[in-house]
């Protein structure tokens, strides 16, 4: 599942991510250490990215199928029905829509040093997972963002993601 | 499918349908989902049809009644082109 992206529409200034999986000693220069705070985070599960399946059997054919529930949406309004009586639920999980390579592990974002409080910037690669969109049965974390620094921290603005979405 | 132009949205065949825009620019927190199809503003306390779980088919009769009922429309939806 493709993560949405916004852009940096508003020409804002940049705060890049360090993330541990590409560390090495030549990721921070002494002028980025120098310049910038680094703002540092583990990356834990969102509750909101977990969600249900099932793991079901037919009883005539025998064939396996995962479902999110025994009636999904599907393309166009059709949806896919796997009734009780033709389908045996073999079992019910969890899955981490969420980013599950980087759990568990650092990053961080290099904030410059004459950031003012308030002020806006832009996020490449957002820590963690924000819910971006939701769509049929799918999670959408959100690649990129806006966030304001409040003085020790960036306070992602998730109203951003709103224009993944039109209503009226 | 359905084009979206300059918030307006029309059929394949090119008949205008709907303009679709809030002018209370709500956001996802405004939402709250009330059933499969069915969302609603906690803005302006009405109804939304959420486009994800309906045909085009059904979508367009809709609209054909009532050109004036709330939509909400993802990015993500194959049914609409975002011209």
């Amino acid at each position: 599942m493709s993560d949405i992206e916004i852009g940096n529409e508003n020409n804002l200034r940049v705060v890049r991510t360090i993330r541990e999986k590409n560390y090495n000693k030549y990721s921070l220069s002494a002028e980025d250490r120098n310049k910038n705070f680094l703002v540092t985070q583990t990356i834990k599960p969102n509750e909101d990215f977990f969600s249900s399946m099932l793991l079901l059997q037919n009883y005539k054919t025998g064939e396996i199928k995962y479902a999110t529930s025994r009636r999904m949406f599907v393309q166009y309004g059709e949806e896919i029905n796997y009734p009780a009586d033709e389908w045996e639920k073999l079992l019910a999980y969890e899955i981490y829509q969420g980013s599950k390579d980087d759990l568990y592990t650092w990053a961080m974002y290099m904030v410059p040093k004459d950031a003012i409080e308030g002020e806006r910037f832009y996020i490449e690669d957002v820590i963690g997972d924000i819910v971006a969109e939701r769509f049929w049965d799918g999670i959408y974390r959100a690649k990129d963002g806006e966030a304001i620094w409040n003085g020790k921290d960036l306070e992602i603005d998730t109203k951003m993601y709103d224009k993944v979405f039109m209503v009226g | 499918m359905l084009n979206i132009i300059d918030e307006k949205i029309f059929t394949n065949e090119g008949k205008y349908l709907k303009t679709i825009k809030c002018p209370k620019k709500i956001s996802a927190s405004d939402l709250e989902q009330k059933d499969e199809q069915t969302l609603y503003c906690n803005n302006c306390e009405k109804d939304i049809i959420d486009t994800q779980y309906i045909s085009e088919k059904e979508l367009v009769n809709i609209l054909k009644k009532n050109k004036d009922i709330c939509l909400k429309i993802s990015r993500l939806n194959p049914m609409f082109r975002f011209v």
